[in-house]
């Protein structure tokens, strides 16, 4: 990166990490720049000294973009103060030519010289062919509305969301499958027919047989109950196919057909030597 | 080599989220509809079973009448034993075996299929 998109400046602190430099630049650089809109990156130097820059990312993406590269294609951005300085103490020269810009070391810092004052020399350095160090920045390419640290953090906790909801997807895809075998164990133990078709039959054709039975029962104990009732005697009683037929003594015919219309429609009712035959339907 | 944005990453796990919610809404609707059939089968089940249990066939109606009988100690009873019903008649001087039998009968789960009672004679047929 030319010094064009940088300040840089050798601070000395009575500090022992990068970290805390890092917190105490923008009060430093306060007086030379606008420091709102401004980054920082420290590299360190012998004891306390700190070489520290301070570069506005939002210019450096513009220049990139000026150039026809994608942020993307760029994946690290070297400041010149730092890779150009060993070039120039091997060469013994303060003057050199990169990509047709003259750069100079004045005093310890990498300038660029104004094209009015450029000399024509032939000190070329191939930028492809340099060894980069280590000391680098990353453009925040992400947003403008996140930073690159919350976006990764964001981005984990969302792939441990999504693991634990497939997780949670799985467990459920394996109980509702253990919903068959549990069917099937019941169906066993119950002796149940194969489809549901014919259980359906066989309970339809049991449940009419109960219904029936139950109203057979519900009337036997109707008539038995009319001796405490009516007071008459019961001489006998046919039960077939839903039909009654009921022969009463010592009763009265009103009585008795009364008692009985409370809950059934008779059919008949006659009375000959005292005894009352009557006859009627359950459901 | 191109350089995968931070915000690339953000993106694509959101969706990730996205479809893992799609995912587990759609797993929890299949649990809970195989979860209702299960609960609805278990309810037929029982249902079936109880019904088989008391209605169904084979189930020792002949024996279950026999025991009733032995247990009242009716005496010149006439027994027959068809197919699909049993046909059982007497004639008792005792009202009170009459009434004893038939609610033995009519407490116990007989298929009644006709009944006829006096106060000296009991005639029914009963479904196996």
């Amino acid at each position: 990166m030319s010094p064009e998109y940088y300040w840089s400046r050798v601070f000395e602190f009575p500090l022992n990490s990068k970290k805390e430099v890092l917190r105490v630049l923008p009060n430093e650089f306060d007086e030379y720049i606008d420091i709102e809109d401004a980054s920082y990156y420290v590299q360190k130097l012998q004891g306390q000294k700190y070489l520290c820059f301070a570069y506005d990312e939002s210019k450096i993406i513009e220049a990139i973009k000026n150039s026809g590269l994608k942020l993307t294609q760029v994946n690290n951005i070297h400041f010149g103060q730092i890779e150009f300085g060993d070039i120039v103490e091997g060469l013994g020269q303060s003057c050199m030519k990169v990509d047709n810009v003259c750069l100079s070391f004045i005093d310890g810092k990498l300038v660029q010289i104004p094209l009015l004052l450029q000399v024509d020399i032939e000190n070329n350095i191939d930028i492809q062919n340099i060894k980069l160090s280590k000391e680098s920045i990353s453009l925040n390419n992400s947003s403008k509305y996140i930073q690159t640290d919350t976006a990764y953090k964001l981005t984990a906790v969302f792939v441990l969301f999504s693991l634990f909801t497939f997780v949670k997807v799985i467990d459920n895809k394996f109980s509702a499958s253990e919903y068959e075998t549990k069917i099937e164990n019941i169906k066993t133990s119950f002796d149940m027919p194969a489809t549901t078709i014919q259980t359906k039959s066989i309970m339809r054709k049991l449940q009419k047989i109960s219904t029936t039975q139950n109203h057979l029962r519900e009337t036997a104990s109707y008539i038995f109950d009319l001796k405490r009732k009516t007071g008459g005697t019961i001489l006998s009683l046919d039960i077939k196919d839903k039909n009654i037929k009921l022969k009463v003594k010592d009763t009265k015919a009103k009585k008795l057909t009364n008692y009985l219309e409370k809950k059934y429609t008779l059919n008949s009712a006659v009375v000959k030597d005292s005894i009352v035959t009557v006859g009627f339907k359950y459901e | 080599m191109n350089k995968i944005a931070p915000s690339t990453y953000l993106l694509v796990s959101f969706v990730l989220v996205l479809v893992s919610l799609i995912a587990l809404k759609s797993s929890v609707i299949e649990l809970k509809q195989q979860s209702d059939e299960f609960n609805e089968f278990q309810t037929s089940a029982y249902k079936y079973d109880g019904l088989k249990k008391s209605w169904g066939t084979g189930t020792n109606t002949s024996k279950k009448l026999d025991k009733i009988i032995s247990q009242l100690k009716i005496k010149n009873i006439n027994k027959q034993t068809k197919p699909k019903k049993i046909y059982i008649s007497f004639e008792e001087t005792d009202t009170n075996k009459i009434d004893r039998f038939l609610n033995k009968i009519l407490n116990g789960n007989f298929k009644i299929l006709s009944l006829s009672i006096t106060n000296k004679s009991l005639e029914m047929e009963v479904g196996k």
